[in-house]
């Protein structure tokens, strides 16, 4: 399968944080979600995919190139990827029809329709100014903007932050029309995980600067649970032999232990008396993060 | 390099009435108070050009707009000779408009019953080459300031860039007022400066002042590249 982004081994040091060893890649017809805490180094991973810092070890692919050899080569390869950042970045004298002008001048493969089309559908008045815009309002005109070009490939860094839900459906259903075209994929960085829930295909978790796991999603959302534990029961756990508890990670809770298993079928079925839930992606990401092997 | 000198434009685009509504305000505010016209036809020719390159030096830096336009199909080379080549045609811009409103406001003073207007206000006073040679040198020495400046903030971005410039400029001066006092003598320019060939003074100004910012562009360009955002 072609790999629109691939990353091996990637390392960035600043002072006081490093990425290192990040490996992961997006092929085409994949939504990959990019999650971690704060300063994990998600968004230092975007920025390198994107050509924009260089990275000081390891292999970056965008398109099939290295995006950190002529910059030329990387303008070209620009033109076929969408980008949205964490906040709307245009200029705050801008108004909604400018940032139109842009990209025209911007991309040989401009289409005004569709941005006319998607301003109108988010509500975004021509002639209202970027700094009138509210967060959400702003988003939508980065997305409008990032996908008016008729990108391949789109690169989301938060951007259905600031949206309310309904908004964020709408932003949804439209990245899923965007899959709908042969060869198209996302790389979205995202704190809402359960928008990653409702469209991603794979789940890479970054934290501090690591790969913590890259997975396919339903390897987390279906198969994996979480055993809602006492004491006695992790005890009884650790005490018994036949059952592989090698992947199991539990979490201290106020009412208890959250035991994180990779195969909830498997383990109800080793252990019937012990109630297992569906995991959701924020569960595994913390139990994964802030949970210890069993 | 043509889609950043549009989004400069563009994104400028809007405050240029503000910005020309000043500049008119203090242009005719110096005219009344030093009774002539060069003054604040200068001012006009200085004031715009020099207000875009710290507005738009300033928007990059506002919610991301700078990382976020390394992502559109630009190197960071034609950012950067984008940013000079706006910075040229609004100093290009500027000194048509500049000329033209001296000319206008000369015209329209000279219409008007004698001793209403300032006689300094009147072309029969300041000649229409003496407005030329105003809006020109002042230009120029707009295009030396910024070929001072765009390297710094392209290099270290606006807020830390604007702190180094008046630190450079004094260097620069000292350099310059050093090399007058002595080096210059040497090679005649004392003698073309009081020919009385002011016009051959412009252009050998010109010449000097956009080789320096063209060589500029080129540190500038290199800057930037080396630059993380």
């Amino acid at each position: 399968m072609e790999q629109l982004i691939r990353t091996e081994g990637l390392a960035k040091r600043y002072d006081g944080f490093a990425l290192e060893d990040i490996t992961l890649s997006v092929p085409a017809g994949t939504v990959v979600g990019l999650i971690g805490s704060n300063g994990a180094g998600k968004t230092t991973t975007l920025k390198a995919i994107l050509g924009m810092i260089a990275p000081d070890g390891g292999t970056v692919e965008l398109l099939g190139h290295d995006p950190h050899t002529a910059s030329s080569a990387l303008a070209a390869l620009k033109q076929r990827v969408g980008v949205v950042l964490d906040a709307c970045p245009f200029p705050v004298s801008m108004k909604v029809r400018d940032v139109g002008t842009l990209g025209r001048a911007a991309y040989p493969r401009w289409d005004a329709a569709i941005f006319e089309q998607l301003c109108d559908q988010f509500k975004l008045a021509p002639k209202k100014l970027v700094k009138d815009l509210s967060r959400g309002m702003g988003m939508k005109l980065s997305l409008a903007f990032a996908l008016a070009h008729r990108p391949e490939l789109l690169v989301l860094d938060e951007a259905t932050a600031g949206l309310d839900p309904l908004a964020r459906d709408e932003v949804l259903d439209l990245l899923r029309r965007f899959m709908e075209q042969d060869g198209h994929a996302v790389l979205m960085s995202s704190h809402i995980t359960t928008d990653l829930e409702k469209i991603a295909d794979q789940i890479t978790c970054i934290d501090e600067g690591r790969l913590m796991f890259s997975m396919p999603k339903d390897a987390i959302c279906d198969q994996a649970g979480i055993a809602r534990c006492r004491t006695a029961d992790v005890e009884a756990l650790r005490d018994q032999g036949s059952f592989d508890l090698s992947g199991l990670r539990a979490l201290h809770r106020s009412m208890g232990i959250d035991v994180l298993v990779p195969d909830r079928f498997a383990f109800a079925q080793a252990f019937p008396a012990l109630p297992v839930d569906r995991a959701s992606i924020e569960d595994y990401m913390t139990l994964m993060l802030k949970g210890a092997a069993l | 390099m043509k889609a950043m000198v549009f989004s400069d434009l563009i994104t400028a685009r809007n405050s240029f009435g503000a910005l020309l509504g000043i500049t008119l305000f203090v242009s005719a505010f110096i005219a009344v108070g030093t009774d002539t016209l060069i003054a604040a036809v200068a001012c006009m020719g200085a004031m715009v050009p020099f207000m875009y390159l710290f507005s738009i030096s300033a928007y990059d830096e506002q919610g991301g707009w700078e990382q976020f336009r390394l992502t559109l199909p630009l190197t960071r080379r034609q950012v950067a000779y984008g940013r000079y080549a706006s910075m040229l045609a609004l100093t290009g811009c500027a000194m048509v408009l500049a000329l033209a409103a001296g000319l206008l406001i000369g015209a329209v003073a000279g219409a008007l019953p004698a001793g209403m207007v300032p006689e300094g206000l009147l072309l029969g006073v300041t000649t229409p080459e003496m407005l030329v040679v105003a809006v020109v040198a002042v230009s120029l020495i707009i295009l030396l300031s910024a070929a001072v400046t765009l390297p710094l903030i392209m290099r270290f971005g606006m807020t830390k860039g604007t702190r180094l410039v008046p630190v450079v400029m004094l260097l620069a001066l000292s350099a310059v007022a050093g090399l007058l006092g002595t080096g210059l003598d040497t090679i005649g320019l004392d003698a073309v400066l009081t020919s009385g060939s002011i016009m051959m003074v412009m252009a050998v100004g010109a010449v000097v002042a956009l080789s320096l910012y063209g060589a500029s562009a080129l540190l500038a360009a290199r800057l930037y590249e080396q630059r993380e955002l």
